[in-house]
């Protein structure tokens, strides 16, 4: 005998919003509570916490917190939207004296020149100069867009108002306190002709809203709208009727309906304020929150209940919609920012009957008090009477079934071989590159997400700023550095998703006998691609609004276009070592935080777009892609226990570590230059002091850093062990380290003396100022070369970044990168011997696995070559 | 063919799996039977190279399958438990991707597939999206990538788990043919009487250990059941439920 009793609907629908409520709100309070713990959180699995104390007084803390952020965003949002609602209610005249400048110079002088000013037509004059100057300055400032003729008939149109109606000519623009004094009137008087059209224009307003509620909510869910939502599923195991369900879903998609409550509310509040209801704005902005909120969940649960009953797939139409949705938010966001009112937002007043759609039915409540008072209850029975109907709807729709997914459709036989096989693709283009495309084909929410959002994202900082556009066109280094940032903004959400988009279905590529890393450098490689098109895209668009670039903005764009694949493979490596692919919520299984620092370092290649110098270019350039390289070198460690939930690859040195410290090195410099520069030391001494100190930090800093991380035969690797196997007695080696140099010192001596011979090939290399100012103080110079560098330059260079490289490209190519590297941070007069040098000492240090032969090898160099600089008066000879 | 050795997996201070050592021949089918939890899915995680074991190796026809995971797989065809796959991907062109991943084209790969494809019954479902399969036919669709290279040796993780009857008998004539071709199966299975009837030899995977393994007559005589089925062996070896099942084996 079952004991189960039936309840009524009310019951029921008041049940089920309230779930639908708490799943939100917990969902809510689970992502604040993650971000604040970070990854303590996993932690804290591991070693179960002790029961839980206080419950109820986290959660009444938890609701003010709520309440208190809510109120917060209502009152932004309020601001926000009563910007655009003002513009909204200002006609013809109205809108040029909106402007925020104008009306501030307007009250200043609104006493010296308004109508009722008692001063002589003399004093008078003078006060219209001053003002003249002021408003065309602030008028030729502020809109750039305008012509000279059109800025002055503006600013004549502004004295003219404020002379026949003095202040009150003019209606405020800039948030300010609601219902301030200059607020633009709603009607002049009975009969005013643009009453109708202030109120076709409300009704857009709202009209726009609700399809942002609208849409968004539809588009919003995670799941394929398609598929009936795991929980109607199970709720309707319950002893419910349809109608029942369909009621409660209405109850939640009503309460939990963000876009309903942080912008139709807003909006509405905006509206009814400025309209003058005072006291009643806010019961009557709820109303219409509320009113816009049922009436889009009514529409939701029809239309996704008859949408299921069509189609089992609608994540591509979801995808749209979303899009949709972003896109009517992006023009509210425009509304409220732009000037003047938006040309469009006039022409769809004029021309959509906005008025007669349901949500454009609230424009009722702004005519008159008399109006609203009428208005109010047959808006009520109309929302009643849209919810029924939607209920309705969608109870018929299912009337045969609650779930319509279709099996496995039957298929033709043959078809689907040829179908498969398909056309006979270039021999690129196969493996996990075609799937790629093909998923990215297929799935617009993939597509969105990779290719329109990073765009949406970027269009909406262009309609917030209004002049951003004008000002990264009028320089070719702003327009390059923009162009640059769109194609590495695109790249967060594509080459660092190149792991974690794998998913659930990683165990396919771990079980295919490619190395993963390959089949992801090859992904990465696809979206270095894509990402060049959009920094193509961003320059080409930018120039074609700006100017043609000269040869100087040609270089900014090249270096903006050279960055994109470089750090294509720098946001995948980065994004494929923030993956952890046992994270089961595809929303965190990308730390953020390496996002961040993908975002920084590429705002560090940013600066060298500006950088005059080619060579800062090019070490910036050289830098970078050794950066990629490090981090796909550190990628290949970690891949092989990606899915293993306890091990870590065994700690070695990388390539990666070379680098970070060169960098602190160069940061620590840099650091010491400047602070010893406001000390007063003299300027050779204080170069030799910082050069000396950051020597010392950063080599004691990372030898206890990697001796920390446990790196096994750490000193034999860097050759400064007293006993290594296989290696040199360290006289013999340092003997051989002297012959390199000296070899080495001998080639530079034969291309300075070419350089001197040819003046024409001079021209190419620039000797930087700091250097010549260094040579004057030889002393200090000589110390420097012979005493300092050799030591700190063969531990990082041949210690860490050679034997970084070496481990994975062989011992040839890590003595020829190595030397690169370490000739392109040296100036380029000197690049060609200082690359010589790199290879013999290099060379040196390989052969006697002892460091102190490559510094024996620098030092003798040093040592020739800057000796003969010394001793031969009137030669720039940089190390 | 596959040769573990003293093989040991701990997830901090939980010991999933101890000392495991076992090797299966070419030719030979090998069932791993085992409680839920005894370490199954763990020692199969730690022969396809996602896991690292903590001790010993487990070794395929001498490569090491963690360090050397690329070129042990070429040798391997491995079918989850539960096979998830790509949004948007259809049966064949999962094929498909799978085929060139081990360097066959396009036509070679679908060539290899089809005979597998019409021995499974997949044909009418070739041509829809992969996600939408029901689990039996998302782990036909599985075993057909697992077996387009000819692989040395198979890796099954409870194969038959929600397969059709259709589908169980075609899954054991397939494993029997492998086997005779001189190719080496190995599986995990809760179905005893299938792993009786389809193997040559057992191990069956207790608390993490190997607790016996042989031949079914060899498992008889060492666990003691006499003329006792597998299932006897079973909770004989296992322990838990000896008491209550040990008459019907005494």
């Amino acid at each position: 005998m079952s004991r189960s009793r039936p309840i009524s609907t009310a019951r029921a629908v008041l049940l089920l919003g309230r779930v639908g409520w708490r799943r939100w709100r917990n969902r809510l309070a689970a992502r604040m509570r993650s971000r604040r713990k970070g990854t303590s959180a996993a932690r804290a699995d591991a070693a179960p916490t002790p029961a839980r104390t206080g419950t109820a007084r986290k959660r009444a803390i938890g609701i003010v917190g709520i309440t208190v952020l809510a109120l917060f965003m209502l009152l932004a949002g309020t601001f926000q939207a009563s910007s655009g609602v003002r513009k909204i209610f200002a006609t013809g005249q109205d809108l040029l004296f909106l402007r925020h400048g104008s009306y501030r110079y307007a009250t200043r002088y609104d006493t010296l020149l308004g109508p009722e000013s008692t001063r002589t037509p003399m004093q008078r004059k003078q006060d219209e100069r001053a003002l003249r100057g002021l408003l065309e300055r602030r008028v030729a400032q502020e809109y750039a867009t305008l012509d000279a003729a059109e800025q002055a008939d503006f600013v004549d149109a502004i004295v003219e108002q404020l002379e026949r109606r003095g202040e009150d000519g003019f209606a405020l623009d800039a948030p300010a306190p609601f219902g301030a004094r200059r607020e633009v009137r709603w009607s002049v008087g009975a009969g005013d002709p643009d009453v109708p059209r202030r109120v076709a224009r409300v009704a857009l307003l709202f009209a726009l809203c609700g399809l942002v509620a609208l849409l968004t909510s539809l588009g919003g869910s995670v799941q394929d709208l398609g598929k009936v939502d795991w929980s109607l599923e199970w709720l309707a195991s319950l002893p419910l009727s349809g109608r029942a369900l369909f009621w409660g879903k209405l109850a939640e998609y009503t309460l939990v309906a963000p876009m309903c409550w942080f912008v139709a509310l807003p909006v509405a509040l905006a509206t009814f304020l400025l309209r003058g209801w005072h006291a009643a704005a806010l019961p009557l902005a709820l109303f219409a929150a509320a009113w816009t909120a049922v009436v889009a969940a009514g529409l939701r649960v029809a239309l996704e209940t008859w949408l299921r009953t069509r189609f089992s797939h609608l994540k591509n139409l979801q995808a749209v919609l979303t899009i949709a949705g972003s896109l009517v938010f992006v023009a509210l966001l425009w509304l409220s920012n732009a000037p003047d009112l938006p040309a469009w937002f006039e022409w769809l007043a004029e021309h959509v009957p906005a008025a007669a759609t349901p949500f454009g039915h609230l424009a009722w409540l702004v005519d008159s008090p008399g109006s609203a008072l009428v208005a109010l209850p047959l808006l009520a029975l109309e929302a009643a009477a849209i919810a029924w109907l939607c209920v309705e709807v969608a109870a018929r729709a299912t009337a045969s079934g609650l779930v319509f997914q279709p099996g496995v459709r039957q298929g033709v036989r043959g078809a689907a071989r040829a179908r498969a096989i398909g056309d006979a693709a270039p021999s690129w283009m196969r493996g996990a590159l075609r799937k790629d495309l093909l998923l990215l084909a297929r799935d617009r929410a993939f597509l969105a997400q990779t290719l329109i959002v990073p765009l949406l994202v970027v269009a909406i900082q262009l309609v917030v700023n209004r002049h951003l556009l004008q000002l990264l066109a009028s320089r070719s280094n702003h327009a390059a550095a923009f162009a640059f940032a769109l194609g590495a903004y695109m790249l967060v959400f594509s080459a660092a998703t190149v792991l974690s988009i794998e998913g659930n279905s990683l165990w396919m590529l771990m079980s295919s006998p490619q190395p993963l890393d390959r089949v992801l450098r090859r992904k990465a490689a696809l979206w270095a691609v894509v990402g060049s098109l959009y920094t193509l895209g961003g320059c080409a668009l930018l120039i074609w609004i700006g100017h043609w670039p000269d040869a100087r903005g040609w270089t900014a764009f090249a270096t903006a276009l050279a960055g994109i694949p470089i750090y294509a493979f720098i946001a995948a490596g980065l994004g494929a070592l923030a993956t952890d692919p046992l994270e089961p919520d595809p929303q965190r299984r990308v730390a953020a935080p390496t996002l961040y620092l993908y975002m920084a370092i590429v705002a560090m290649y940013a600066t060298s777009i500006y950088a005059d110098s080619l060579h800062v270019k090019f070490v910036q350039l050289v830098l970078s892609a050794l950066l990629a390289y490090a981090l796909w070198q550190r990628v290949r460690d970690r891949i092989p226990y990606l899915l293993d939930p306890t091990e870590a690859p065994p700690p070695q040195l990388g390539l990666s570590d070379g680098l970070l410290a060169a960098l602190a090195f160069l940061a620590c410099n840099g650091l010491a230059l400047w602070m010893l520069g406001s000390t007063g030391v003299g300027d050779g001494q204080s170069v030799l002091l910082a050069f000396v100190l950051a020597a010392l930090v950063t080599t004691a800093a990372s030898l206890y850093l990697l001796y920390r991380a446990g790196i096994a035969g750490l000193t034999e690797t860097l050759g400064i062990a007293r006993r290594i196997d296989g290696a040199w007695r360290v006289w013999t080696g340092v003997a051989l380290g002297v012959v390199c140099g000296a070899a080495a010192a001998l080639m530079a001596l034969g291309y300075f003396a070419l350089l001197q011979s040819r003046p024409e090939w001079a021209r190419y290399v620039e000797i930087p100022k700091h250097l010549e100012s260094l040579a004057r103080e030889r002393a200090v110079f000589a110390i420097l070369a012979i005493g300092v560098a050799p030591f700190v330059e063969e531990y990082l260079f041949r210690g860490l970044v050679f034997r970084g490289m070496q481990r994975s490209i062989g011992t040839a190519w890590a003595v020829i990168g190595s030397a690169a590297v370490f000739a392109s941070v040296h100036p380029p007069a000197g690049a060609v011997p200082v690359f010589a040098l790199g290879v013999c000492a290099a060379f040196a240090f390989q052969r006697t696995g002892r460091l102190w032969s490559a510094i024996a090898c620098h030092l003798a160099y040093n040592a020739i070559v800057v000796g003969m600089a010394v001793l031969s008066p009137g030669a720039d000879v940089p190390t | 063919m596959l040769e573990l050795c003293g093989l040991a997996k701990r997830y901090g201070d939980f010991e999933a799996v101890r000392d495991i050592t076992l090797s299966v021949r070419p030719g030979e089918l090998y069932a791993l039977l085992g409680p839920n939890g005894a370490g199954k899915t763990t020692t199969i995680r730690m022969l396809m190279g996602v896991l690292r074991p903590s001790g010993g190796s487990a070794r395929v026809d001498g490569l090491d399958c963690f360090s050397e995971r690329a070129a042990v797989m070429r040798k391997v065809g491995y079918l989850p438990d539960e096979p998830q796959f790509y949004d948007y991907l259809r049966g064949g062109e999962l094929l498909r991707f799978v085929g060139e991943m081990h360097g066959f084209d396009a036509r070679e790969a679908l060539e290899r597939a089809e005979p597998w494809i019409a021995r499974l019954s997949l044909e009418d479902a070739i041509d829809e999206f992969a996600v939408n399969y029901s689990k039996g036919m998302k782990k036909k669709l599985a075993l057909c990538c697992a077996l387009l290279h000819e692989p040395e040796l198979l890796v099954l993780d409870e194969p038959t788990n929600g397969l059709d009857p259709y589908a169980t008998r075609t899954l054991h004539e397939i494993a029997r043919e492998q086997a005779e071709a001189g190719r080496s199966v190995f599986f995990t299975t809760h179905l005893l009487d299938q792993a009786a009837r389809l193997c040559h030899r057992i191990g069956i995977l207790h608390g993490g250990r190997i607790a016996a393994q042989g031949t079914l007559a060899e498992l008889r005589e060492s666990s003691g059941v006499g003329a006792g089925s597998l299932e006897d062996v079973f909770f004989r070896v296992t322990g838990s439920r000896a008491e209550t099942t040990a008459p019907a084996g005494a």
